[in-house]
């Protein structure tokens, strides 16, 4: 030991001799450290060492690195950097995607909804239907007037809270995100709008997946519409296909809400497995 | 997608090492390379990262940091996959990533003179170049284990009491019977001289 210069000289003494630079306080920070290890927690370490502390502290980490087990990825964690890379990789992908031509006059098949699925866990902007948990259906035949009707296929009976009533304003959409489904709230600020003759109520819940391909809709406070991003199409407010000319795209299906306690419930699709909480 | 996801832990905690598995293709340790394709990407998680995850806990001693800095490799290497390579294998190259992770983990957490980081990766914080490509657990256990034999034997006790067995400084001191105070003492002092003879061996 020693023969190198210590990085820190002050701590050193200068001297060479083996436990002499070494103080009580040296020991006891160890100790804590070592029980910081021991409980799986991220531990302090001295910013200044001398060269003995530094050998001790790095062997702590390799030792513990020994004990059975220890160095082992968990399953949980395995899956969750899993997900993050997944949508890491969908993001990539995201682009190419939304270059293919739309599947017409066909129901979409259920893998196109999975790998869009991949993308909605990404936060970004594609796709909203997870795990194959829903499946819309793009029938062959659509009137124009069969928006309200834009069923959501996989309606469980799962209501979750999505947002605080507090942080919506009205007039403007709210993003949520849930494990089966991205969606948007909106408090709407004019209840007596006669839309199509049909009132509209004061809280509105809408899948955001773009009827046309699944690619996730965005709110553009200033024209007050929701966009596709894939194929420049539009939804009003209320979730209808703005651009008459395009009547064959389908209404963004709505889900039930209700406000309680401060918070916005919305019932979601069912995902297979349960339990899994919201995420804003 | 949850489903698949779990899949791919599962293989990647339980079946390390066990090449060509998930897919039912080949490997794609060697075929990663081309065009950063994602399949390939997930081959190559779950092939590596029980290895990285390994190497860098034997660097940081504890879960939160291992899976912070295991993270970020893996996110480093998913969106430089095709571009930084070079002619390294794929696990040589995620060697290499984190060991730059864990010393720019160091750097910002010391925010060290030049000479005091040197000071440390000479140390052996930092990885040699040359890290032993499949690092399993039992060959960091047959480390351990070659280093213990060559202690005395109340520091080859110590450390087998505190970091073996996971005794706590109490049942440690009653287990040798030993004030708490000197266990604290003999550890530093264990680990010090496990550094020594593991440098010796040219180990670490």
């Amino acid at each position: 030991m020693g023969t190198r210069d210590g990085w820190e000289e002050t701590d050193m003494s200068g001297t060479e001799n083996e436990h002499e630079a070494e103080r009580v306080e040296y020991y006891l920070e160890f100790e804590r450290h070592l029980e910081r290890l021991q409980q799986e927690k991220r531990p302090r370490r001295p910013r200044r060492m001398t060269p003995g502390q530094a050998k001790a502290y790095r062997m702590a980490a390799f030792f513990r690195a020994a004990s059975p087990g220890a160095a082992e990825p968990t399953p949980e964690f395995a899956a969750r950097l899993s997900a993050q890379l997944e949508q890491e990789i969908s993001g990539r992908r995201r682009w190419l995607r939304a270059l293919l031509p739309a599947p017409r006059g066909k129901q979409v098949s259920r893998r196109s909804l999975l790998t869009s699925g991949l993308s909605a866990a990404a936060g970004l902007a594609a796709g909203a239907v997870l795990g194959g948990v829903v499946e819309q259906k793009i029938a062959s035949a659509q009137t124009s007037s069969a928006w309200q009707d834009t069923p959501l296929v996989g309606l469980g009976k799962d209501w979750l809270p999505v947002a605080d009533v507090a942080e919506i304003v009205p007039g403007q959409m709210r993003q949520f995100r849930t494990d089966t489904i991205v969606g948007y709230v909106f408090r709407n600020d004019e209840v007596n709008d006669q839309d199509d003759g049909e009132p509209e109520p004061e809280w509105i819940a809408m899948s955001a997946a773009c009827t046309h391909m699944g690619c996730i809709v965005a709110w553009n406070s200033n024209d007050r519409m929701l966009h596709c991003p894939c194929h420049d199409g539009a939804f009003t407010r209320y979730g209808k296909v703005a651009d008459q000319s395009k009547n064959y795209i389908r209404s963004l299906p709505r889900m039930n809400v209700q406000v309680q306690e401060g918070k916005v419930w919305v019932q979601v699709p069912t995902p297979r497995s349960s339990s899994d909480p919201a995420q804003y | 997608m949850r489903r698949r996801n779990m899949n791919v832990a599962e293989r990647a905690v339980g079946k390390r090492g066990s090449t060509g598995e998930y897919t039912g293709r080949n490997s794609a340790t060697s075929k990663a390379s081309s065009g950063g394709d994602a399949q390939a990407f997930r081959t190559l998680y779950q092939e590596n990262l029980g290895v990285i995850y390994r190497f860098i806990y034997s660097k940081v001693g504890n879960r939160e940091e291992a899976e912070d800095l295991t993270s970020q490799v893996f996110l480093k290497a998913v969106r430089g996959l095709d571009s930084q390579r070079g002619e390294q294998s794929i696990q040589s190259w995620l060697y290499q990533v984190a060991r730059t992770t864990i010393a720019d983990y160091w750097r910002a957490f010391y925010k060290v003179r030049a000479t005091s980081l040197e000071a440390i990766l000479e140390q052996g914080w930092e990885a040699p170049a040359e890290e032993r490509v499949g690092l399993t657990s039992a060959h960091l256990e047959g480390r351990v284990q070659a280093i213990l034999e060559l202690l005395p034997p109340h520091y080859r006790e110590v450390l087998i009491c505190r970091f073996l067995l996971n005794l706590s400084i109490k049942e440690t001191a009653e287990q040798m019977r030993l004030s708490e105070a000197n266990v604290k003492v003999l550890q530093f002092r264990a680990l010090k001289k496990a550094a020594e003879v593991s440098e010796r061996n040219g180990d670490s």
